[in-house]
């Protein structure tokens, strides 16, 4: 019986997920990003699938929870193409978060370099673009781009799931015009 | 005719499976709630993979590099052999000792290549992964030898090509059925054996072999894991419901394959969406738990192919 | 042709014979005459085996023969022949291996010792299977049991005379109740012609049920049945790893024969149950040496108790001969014998190149233990590509030689099925228990491959392994291609041991190699399998080739999740059959030990755990030990008469002659 209510719930039951255009900007609010990611990108059949892996490199866990959000069923980042994976070796972006500690930037290095090119480097919030609050600090390296190269920047503290998507499909889309 | 006959068979088996995946997933997403990808994900996916590079393991040998070969030639084999388009094609290489054996071939080298990059993470879902496959082989051969008993023959194919709906006539191969659901549940790494969207290492099954191989390799992998998949859907498609049943008196001409086809990719939507429904109504049970599992498929073929016995 | 295979049969004998006298010149150049003419005789022998299986049409052949005192003292036949040429052929190539592997291992062992040993053991196989008298029979198996005891202890170590005892000990007594057996069917005489065996029918059952049982424990016992088993899995380990492969490969096969030679007579006048003693304690062995194989950690272990299970697969399929024979279903009969003689084959093949491999992998690693291994595939990647093919036979996979063996089994058990034979309850029961132990051999076979081949090298030694040389290569190289070549062509192998009308006769049954639509390739399904097989893979290498780029490749460390990972931390063999352990818990008998010791004493939290894990057998501990100290009581008690005193030994003898004068009248 309690079955049969899960799957009257399931079958027809509200569909939680957002709207594309109720968060996702008109075409003409694209920015124009490098030129490298755009042949990246188009290289990887036009971005239509692609595969992250996402590494904390020392984060307040703050970007995490975001990062945990796009998963859900409101923002359903998988509609767009986009999934999260367990190995950077099946990856096709990896999004770092947080300022790179000292301890952790072995460990973005490596997974940068374990993933196979062309893979797309991705930096969540303002920690990773800059170095954020922990700037000059003698624990972190700062951000990202001191580690490995950077393709695209979502600033924040966090960034909302939305403006983390808005950043990645501007990108994606600026690419497959 | 036969051999052309196999090789459409296996070509259309490979071509529908990113679909059938795809199709699970979207499934899956709309009954909880979501959104979910474009059932076409898979191909892109694919497509994507086999544009890029590799990166093998520093420990890696030339096992690492066979694997992906082997373990989607032995799926293909089974794609061609196994009657999923059930035209009346009777393939003489469908006796289910070796099925099962060539099946259990590809379980060995996906096994070899999650222990040889030498992570422990791929150890580890190797010995499940083995694990499960050898103890699901004796239940595989139950479920199989019972559908024989019913229909008096060792090939598959003429378990489903001779033109009777076994279950109707041997009311026990109902359970054997359900075995064999089991079982395919169990070999493709699905609910509750394994989460096939896991991504907690240590919770990994069919994962965590494949964590260390990349680009081309891993769409073959992926490509096998699918193709599998679609094996065993149709297999007990056809055992539920044998095309040759609906389309009697069609050859092989135009028309006829043109139909098959047509119950194929019914088939595919329908047991896709039963596949989505059971997984999420039910929770993946623990890794130790599973002799019980394994021993309800055994216990539930062997009643199939007892009650068939002396029915 | 047929005029000079005696002679050839001869000169095999003569020569192994030779070359186990060879040695005893003492010099560099006879030890090596003695291996050359060790390995040149053994070949010459395959080949006269060879050429009569070839030839055909003669089911039996005298060798030696002096007309005025006996009839034939040496004689062979089809069964004889298909044992005897496996016999030959995997003693040249344990020869050839010898020649390596004995020069590696120079100063461990004592060569001209181990040179005779080695050729009196083959020449005592080899005359068992030729025997044609009692007497004969009996002389070469102790001379085989006796040279194998003292090549086990060939090490001199305290652990490998400890095992070569035992090893004595348990084929002494079965060699005892052969000897018995073959005094009953003989009527007290044990110079009688197997020919005239048939006469041992006018014996009553009671009579004849004994001698069955006596054949059935003595040479159930030499290979290795369960409970029988105890000694095998301590002496295989103990010998040089090219004894191991003789024993394990051939010994219990010679052993399998002996009760098919005498089963085959005794069999047809007894009551049918005793077929299912024989499949009872087939399946039972079968089950028992799988799981332990995959629990053992010493590679020669491992490899021992898949010998066990392998021997119980046989006497399984012997058993179902036996109840097809009683049945009165002559195919299953014919069925299960050809699955026999190919999987006698076969695993007299891989058993052997896995032995041989596993000695060369000992020379590179320095130990037996699975967990000093790893990474070998890197380093030795040829050998590893032979050593694959021979672990997928013992795993019964397609499209290898063991994998027809089986499928012929189980196929004509399942038309016996079909055919509605009377108890197929039980046969689907031997068939179900038999699918349960392939899948469990698959894993064994697996973790044997997987953890001493793949992964990064658990020790220093595995990390220094240098590719094996050219000998090494070739006698695994030689088995494995067999291997294949059986995979490809069983039907051809069971043409040629069995003669054309047993196959066409098969054939009509219309099972056993499912006929391919409008093509007389009824015989060359297997062949067709492998090719379709190899067609799939090559499509899919083709698919990678020339789709994708084949340039686009970079070697980096695997993936560690950001920590550097050591070899420490990759799954042991141990790990790896953890969760079969847990599962068949019920069934094993393991001892886990976890202990704690704190480093300070302050802290308990801190400590040092040493984790043991103890893998006993429940025979050892209910059967054998409680047997031991029974005899030793015994002995003891047996003291006693030890007087010292001449005049009560005298006594003693006197009673006996008295007792037994009281016996004779």
């Amino acid at each position: 019986m309690y079955l049969l209510k899960l799957w009257g719930r399931l079958f027809f039951g509200p569909r939680v997920t957002q709207e594309t255009k109720d968060f996702l900007p008109k075409d003409s609010e694209l920015e124009q990003v490098g030129h490298e990611l755009k042949s990246t990108i188009k290289s990887l059949y036009g971005g239509r699938s692609l595969r992250i892996r996402a590494v904390d490199g020392g984060s307040t866990n703050g970007e995490e929870i975001e990062l945990t959000a796009l998963n859900n069923a409101y923002y359903d980042i998988d509609r767009f193409g986009l999934s999260f994976v367990a190995s950077p070796r099946h990856a096709d972006m990896v999004w770092v978060t947080g300022p790179v500690t000292r301890n952790l930037a072995r460990a973005v290095k490596t997974t940068y370099e374990a993933a196979p090119q062309p893979c797309i480097v991705v930096a969540v919030g303002d920690g990773a673009c800059t170095g954020g609050i922990w700037k000059d600090s003698y624990a972190v390296v700062g951000a990202v781009e001191n580690v490995i190269q950077v393709h695209i920047k979502i600033p924040g503290d966090p960034p909302t799931p939305t403006e983390i998507l808005r950043g990645v499909l501007r990108a994606l889309k600026s690419a497959q015009r | 005719m036969m051999i052309i006959f196999a090789i459409i068979q296996a070509f259309l088996v490979i071509l529908v499976a990113p679909f059938l995946i795809g199709w699970v997933r979207l499934c899956k997403a709309r009954l909880q709630g979501r959104h979910g990808a474009s059932p076409l994900l898979p191909y892109y996916t694919f497509l994507t993979l086999m544009k890029k590079e590799i990166v093998f393991s520093t420990n890696a040998s030339w096992v690492f590099r066979t694997v992906p070969f082997v373990v989607l030639g032995t799926t293909v084999f089974a794609a061609a052999v196994l009657p999923l388009l059930t035209l009346e094609g009777i393939s003489p290489l469908s006796h289910f000792v070796l099925i099962s054996g060539i099946l259990a071939l590809g379980s060995v080298f996906l096994v070899l290549g999650g222990l040889d990059s030498g992570s422990a993470f791929g150890g580890m879902g190797a010995s499940r992964e083995m694990t499960i496959a050898a103890l699901v082989e004796p239940a595989f051969f139950v479920t199989l030898a019972g559908f024989g008993l019913g229909s008096g023959t060792a090939m598959v194919s003429l378990m489903i090509g001779n033109g009777v709906v076994g279950w109707v006539v041997h009311p026990g191969l109902a359970l054997s059925l359900a075995a064999l659901v089991l079982v395919s549940l169990a070999e493709n790494a699905r609910y509750p054996v394994d989460n096939p969207a896991t991504h907690l290492e240590l919770t990994m099954v069919h994962e965590a072999m494949i964590l260390e191989y990349s680009g081309p390799y891993l769409a073959l992998l992926e490509l096998a894991s699918w193709t599998k998949l679609t094996v065993f859907v149709l297999l007990i498609g056809s055992f539920l419901l044998p095309s040759t049943y609906l389309l009697a008196g069609v050859d092989y001409t135009l028309v006829g394959l043109g139909m098959a086809v047509g119950a194929l990719v019914v088939k595919l939507i329908v047991l896709g969406g039963a596949l989505a429904l059971l997984e999420t109504s039910i929770a993946k049970m623990r890794f130790f738990r599973m002799q019980e599992y394994l021993a309800y498929a055994f216990v539930l073929g062997v009643a199939g192919l007892i009650i068939t016995l002396i029915v | 042709m047929i005029e000079i295979l005696p002679r050839l049969f001869v000169l095999s004998l003569l020569g192994v014979l030779a070359s186990a006298f060879l040695p005893l010149i003492r010099s560099r150049l006879a030890e090596w005459a003695a291996q050359m003419v060790f390995i040149m005789s053994t070949l010459v022998g395959a080949l006269a085996g060879f050429l009569f299986l070839l030839v055909g049409g003669t089911p039996f052949l005298g060798i030696i023969s002096f007309p005025a005192v006996f009839s034939t003292i040496l004689s062979i036949d089809s069964l004889s022949a298909a044992f005897f040429t496996l016999v030959c052929l995997v003693s040249a190539l344990c020869g050839i291996f010898g020649l390596r592997y004995l020069e590696d291992y120079r100063e461990k062992y004592h060569l001209p010792t181990l040179l005779a040993g080695t050729a009196l053991f083959v020449l005592g196989m080899q005359g068992v299977l030729l025997a044609q008298t009692s007497i004969s029979f009996f002389f070469f198996w102790e001379l085989m049991s006796l040279s194998s005891a003292f090549l086990v202890m060939a090490e001199c170590s305290r652990a490998s005379i400890k095992a070569a005892l035992f090893y004595l000990t348990m084929t002494q007594i079965s060699g005892a109740a052969i000897l018995g057996g073959l005094l009953l069917i003989g009527d007290g005489s044990l110079s009688i012609d197997f020919i005239n065996l048939s006469a041992a029918a006018d014996l009553p059952v009671p009579m004849l049920g004994l001698a069955f049982g006596l054949f059935f424990f003595g040479f159930g016992s030499k290979a290795g049945l369960v409970p029988f088993h105890a000694w095998l899995p301590e002496a295989h380990p103990q010998a040089p790893s090219h004894i191991s492969a003789l024993m394990s490969g051939v010994m219990l096969k010679v052993a399998l024969y002996g009760f098919l030679r005498f089963g085959f007579v005794i069999g047809p006048f007894l009551p049918s149950w005793v077929a299912y003693v024989v499949v009872g304690f087939g399946l039972l062995s079968a089950l028992y040496g799988v799981l332990y194989a995959l629990l053992e950690r010493d590679i020669k272990r491992v490899l021992a108790m898949s010998s066990v299970e392998n021997m119980g697969l046989l006497f399984t399929m012997a058993g179902v001969f036996f109840l097809g024979m009683y049945g009165g279903n002559q195919a299953l009969a014919i069925g299960s014998l050809l699955a026999l003689v190919i999987h006698v084959w076969a695993h007299g093949l891989f058993k052997a190149g896995l032995f041989l491999s596993a000695g060369t992998i000992i020379t590179r690693t320095h130990s037996h233990s699975l967990e000093a291994m790893g990474g070998l595939a890197k380093r030795m990647p040829v050998f590893a590509a032979f050593f694959l093919v021979l672990c997928l036979s013992a795993a019964a996979l397609p499209p290898f030689g063991t994998f027809w063996g089986e499928w012929m089994f189980l196929s004509s058990i399942w038309q016996a099925i079909l055919d509605g034979m009377p108890g197929s309850i039980v046969l689907l029961l031997i068939a179900i228990i038999m699918v349960c132990v392939g899948g469990l051999a698959i894993f064994a076979m697996v973790r044997l491959f997987g953890i001493s081949m793949l992964g990064a090298p658990r020790s220093k030694e595995a990390e220094a392994a240098t590719p094996a040389g050219g000998i090494y290569r070739f006698t695994m190289a030689v088995p494995a291609l067999l291997l294949v070549l059986m995979g490809l062509f069983a039907p051809l192998i069971v043409r040629m041991v069995f003669g054309l009308e047993t196959v066409q006769f098969v054939q009509s049954g219309n099972y056993f190699f499912p006929p391919l639509a409008g093509a007389d390739t009824n015989a060359s399904s297997p062949l067709i399998v492998g090719l379709a097989l190899l067609a799939a893979i090559l499509f899919c290498y083709a698919l990678r080739r020339l789709w994708s780029d084949v340039r686009r490749e970079r070697a980096y460390h695997q993936w560690d999740c950001g920590q550097p990972i050591t070899p420490g931390m990759e799954y042991t063999a141990t790990a790896f059959s953890g969760p079969i352990r847990f599962f068949f818990r019920s069934l094993l008998r393991i001892r886990k030990e976890i202990v704690a010791t704190p480093m300070v004493s302050t802290n308990p939290w801190m400590a040092r755990r040493t984790y043991s894990l103890q893998v006993r057998s429940i025979w050892v501990e209910y059967g054998y030990a409680p047997m031991e100290k029974l005899v030793f009581w015994i002995s003891k008690q047996a003291r006693r008469l030890q007087t010292g005193s001449v005049q009560f030994y005298m006594f003693l003898l006197f009673l006996a002659l008295i007792v037994s004068l009281i016996l004779a009248l």
